[in-house]
């Protein structure tokens, strides 16, 4: 029988469990070595074996450790060592190693393989039976791991240890109130003052200190905003060719209402989006061409995107039957037209260029230049009622509809026991230690018992907040009857 | 304690207290300075030590999460984020929007104060920016394990499964020993089982990728992290201490003392260590096979034998109850081990 779990997070104790607890962190942040100084020796090793033993197998019983402890420890040699020849050579924390039998276990090594957030719940783990060891299903914590053994354990119930609490449904809706009223505030903002949005956006962006993980996300986004930036300038530039733009100013042409009408330069903006000063110089190019009679509003009118297209390619290159045809007077005409048209089409690609550069965004300072129509696509959330979906999920996780949350908060799957989807639970990081004695796989909830742990100089493969000094203690209470 | 005591024939009474023995148990405050509850309604059950602790914690967020502990942060350049309270004094917190730490004033406000100013509090050592890989401030000896790329895995697997190179060639390649080689290409197959049957979900990838980028990255080419290969468990003979008597004039080098400890050249612990033990190649295979051998009993005949029946002497203990052997079934703690189908039995 384990002992009762009591007060294992006291503060004013300040004891460190084998525990991803929050009170734990706290604990282990604010703690000091045990004073030695003013104890007897007795005293000493009592005080450090308090201290290690809550730590190490805390639930077990004085008697049950005492059957486990084994005065011989572990320890590895270099034989390189002399190799190295600068003599220097850190000490051996032989003595680390008093709670090494422990860690054969396989509630230690399911805790120690990170597929458990504390020994405790590692045991569950194993006695509610999710566990296997090659392949066979172990229900006993003090089960002793060989080297080489394949031990696993139930991917939810990993997932579950690992990461955040799932949030009850009232809990949940409580939250998604929150986000909605948030999201429509900032909706409403961004109507109304687009640029002092973007611009406050923007230098939130710039202040986001290197080492955060936000940095890397924003990054990212840059980088895709301005590959998808140079693909477009790319196709633009692809397309801006004579052929294109006479097929455009024909297009112009054709839409005209009726001949009655003549067309201005502001017409032909829409040939040259980019840079709307050009569209003068379009109008000229269109003038000259207009004067050969080619393409009056009669000859063009109603024709289909694929006839226009045809007659561009006679304008620019006659036809023989065109040559034949066509007045000296007309041929000028169109000649000046068309060498008008390739200077435009020089002069416009330069400003799709122009264009593209500075509205690129600056990966040095994270900078996008300000899009008039970026508040446009914002949509306001539906108005929820929040007292009809409290008691039905299903209805509740139709209603919610944010831009990055279609379901209830937390809870995309409700079946599964965790926050879905995923994310890891608070103040995961800090207790993220990579065990030397065993080799993981995350992703199928596998892993290898490679060895029992050993020291070596200046490491020691058992994991433990306290050093050698209080192990040794520790170590000299337990052989006190020269076992 | 009372003592009555007749003074200038006057009666005076005097409280005589026993003197207590100090308990030497002490609150675990904090060593840094940290605010204080003010007087407060008694009701409220509130203590300095929940108070430190709310501090150290900072305020959640509508979402239950503590976004201005920097502890709470999830790294993703296999940076591990491990405690550091000996260089930072109390201050946990930081703006998230430029990393500047926050404390907690005397209005019970949270503002920025200068890092320049948290340093003066501070240790004088500015390694703030080092990145430890010591996740316990109190144990230097305790270190995080690295973690094998994904790629050197593949590369790893297809060397010995493709190219059929021996695990041991491999080991050497990458630095890295016998048993995790073997590990690392056992678990791989079990990947890409997984993945052919699509067993590994979206949840169970997202968790792998944190993991992966919270821990650091094992690197080939960078000597330091290599594993040292040629490490042999320690000679117990060389645990005692040995005393012997020479002439002062006498030479004596590592060779004598070996000779003296009874060790053998290293020569000879390398070769073992590469043919026999668990460091050495297809151990996993050798034992198996052992475990096979032990399953299967070969009866031997030799001539003259009239039978294949033969007795041969054993311990009564080995195989059954010895007569007259202390049955101690209700002793406590015994010492207890596991058979082959994982139940157990008492030693």
């Amino acid at each position: 029988m384990p002992k009762k779990a009591v007060l294992l997070k006291s503060l004013t104790r300040c004891r460190i469990r084998s525990s991803f607890n929050k009170y734990n962190l706290f604990n282990i942040y604010k703690k000091t070595n045990p004073d030695f100084r003013t104890k007897s020796l007795y005293q000493q090793k009592w005080s450090a074996k308090q201290e290690t033993r809550s730590y190490h197998g805390e639930y077990i019983t004085e008697g049950r450790w005492s059957t486990l402890f084994e005065p011989k420890l572990e320890s590895v040699a270099q034989l390189d060592a002399s190799l190295r020849g600068d003599g220097k050579m850190e000490p051996t924390p032989f003595l680390s190693q008093t709670y090494a039998v422990l860690e054969k276990r396989l509630d230690f090594a399911l805790f120690r393989a990170m597929f458990a957030s504390s020994v405790r719940q590692a045991r569950q783990f194993i006695l509610h039976g999710n566990v296997t060891v090659n392949g066979l299903k172990i229900r006993h914590p003090g089960y002793i791991l060989k080297p080489g053994d394949l031990f696993h354990v139930k991917p939810d119930k990993v997932l579950e240890a690992l990461g955040a609490r799932k949030p009850s449904l009232s809990e949940a809706l409580k939250v998604d109130k929150t986000q909605i009223i948030l999201w429509n505030k900032y909706v409403k903002e961004a109507k109304e003052n687009p640029r002092k949005l973007w611009d406050d956006k923007m230098n939130k962006q710039k202040n986001i200190p290197e080492s955060s993980n936000k940095k890397e996300s924003i990054t990212k986004f840059i980088e895709k905003y301005n590959a998808n930036m140079e693909k477009k300038e790319h196709d633009e530039l692809k397309s801006c060719t004579p052929r294109n733009m006479l097929v455009n100013i024909l297009k112009v042409q054709a839409s005209r209402k009726d001949e009655s009408t003549p067309l201005t330069f502001k017409d032909f903006e829409d040939v040259v989006s980019k840079e709307d000063k050009l569209s003068h110089s379009v109008f000229k190019c269109y003038e000259s061409l207009d004067k050969s009679k080619q393409i009056s509003w009669e000859a063009i009118h109603g024709k289909s995107d694929k006839e226009l297209a045809v007659i561009a390619d006679n304008l620019l290159s006659f036809t023989p039957e065109m040559k034949e045809k066509l007045s000296d007077t007309a041929k000028v005409s169109i000649r000046t037209g068309i060498k008008q048209l390739s200077d435009l089409t020089k002069e416009y690609s330069n400003s799709i260029r122009s264009f593209y550069e500075t509205s690129k965004a600056n990966p040095d300072t994270n900078y996008i230049p300000y899009d008039s129509n970026w508040s446009k696509n914002l949509r306001y959330h539906e108005k929820v009622e929040f007292d009809s979906i409290a008691e039905d999920e299903k209805l509740a996780s139709k209603t919610i509809n944010l831009p990055w949350q279609k379901h209830v908060y937390g809870r995309e799957n409700p079946k599964k026991p965790y926050f879905t989807p995923w994310k890891p639970r608070p103040f995961l990081a800090p207790f993220t230690v990579l065990p030397h004695h065993i080799e993981i796989s995350f992703k199928t909830c596998h892993a290898v018992y490679l060895r029992d742990p050993v020291a070596r100089p200046g490491h020691s493969e058992v994991i433990s907040p306290f050093d050698d000094t209080v192990h040794e203690l520790a170590y000299m209470y337990y052989v006190r009857k020269g076992k | 304690m009372l003592g009555v005591q007749q003074h200038n024939k006057e009666f005076v009474v005097t409280i005589l207290q026993q003197t207590r023995n100090v308990s030497r148990r002490r609150i675990a405050y904090p060593m840094y300075p940290f605010k204080r509850l003010t007087r407060q309604n008694p009701k409220k059950h509130d203590s300095n030590l929940k108070y430190a602790m709310r501090q150290f914690l900072g305020p959640k967020n509508y979402k239950g999460e503590y976004a201005l502990n920097k502890y709470n942060d999830i790294p993703v350049n296999h940076e591990p984020n491990y405690l550091k309270p000996m260089q930072e004094r109390g201050v946990s917190l930081r703006n998230p929007l430029n990393g500047k730490p926050m404390q907690e004033n005397m209005r019970g406000q949270l503002e920025e104060i200068d890092p320049v100013m948290n340093r003066r509090y501070g240790s004088k050592r500015d390694d703030n920016d080092s990145v430890s890989l010591k996740p316990f401030p109190l144990n230097s000896n305790c270190k995080t394990n690295y973690m094998v790329s994904d790629e050197t895995k593949l590369e790893i697997f297809d060397d010995i499964e493709n190219k059929g190179m021996s695990t041991q060639q491999v080991s050497q390649k990458f630095g890295l020993k016998i048993p995790r080689v073997e590990a690392i290409v056992r678990l791989l197959k079990i990947e890409t089982n997984w993945t052919n049957k699509n067993l590994i979900n979206k949840d169970l990838q997202r968790l792998s990728k944190t993991i992966y980028q919270m821990v650091p990255l094992f690197k080939p080419d960078f000597v330091k992290d290599r594993e040292n290969l040629s490490e042999i468990p320690v000679p117990p003979k060389t645990l005692k201490s040995r005393f012997v008597t020479i002439a002062e004039s006498e030479p004596f080098g590592p060779i004598d003392a070996a000779n003296v400890l009874e060790l053998e050249p290293a020569m000879e612990t390398l070769q073992k260590l590469s043919t026999e033990g668990e460091h050495s190649a297809g151990h996993l295979l050798k034992q198996k096979q052992q475990q096979q051998k032990n399953k299967v009993v070969l009866a031997e005949l030799r001539k003259g034998d009239r039978s294949r029946l033969k007795f041969k002497d054993i311990k009564a203990e080995k195989v059954a109850y010895r007569y007259g052997s202390v049955l101690r079934d209700n002793k406590k703690n015994r010492s207890i081990g596991f058979n082959e189908l994982g139940h157990m039995v008492y030693i």
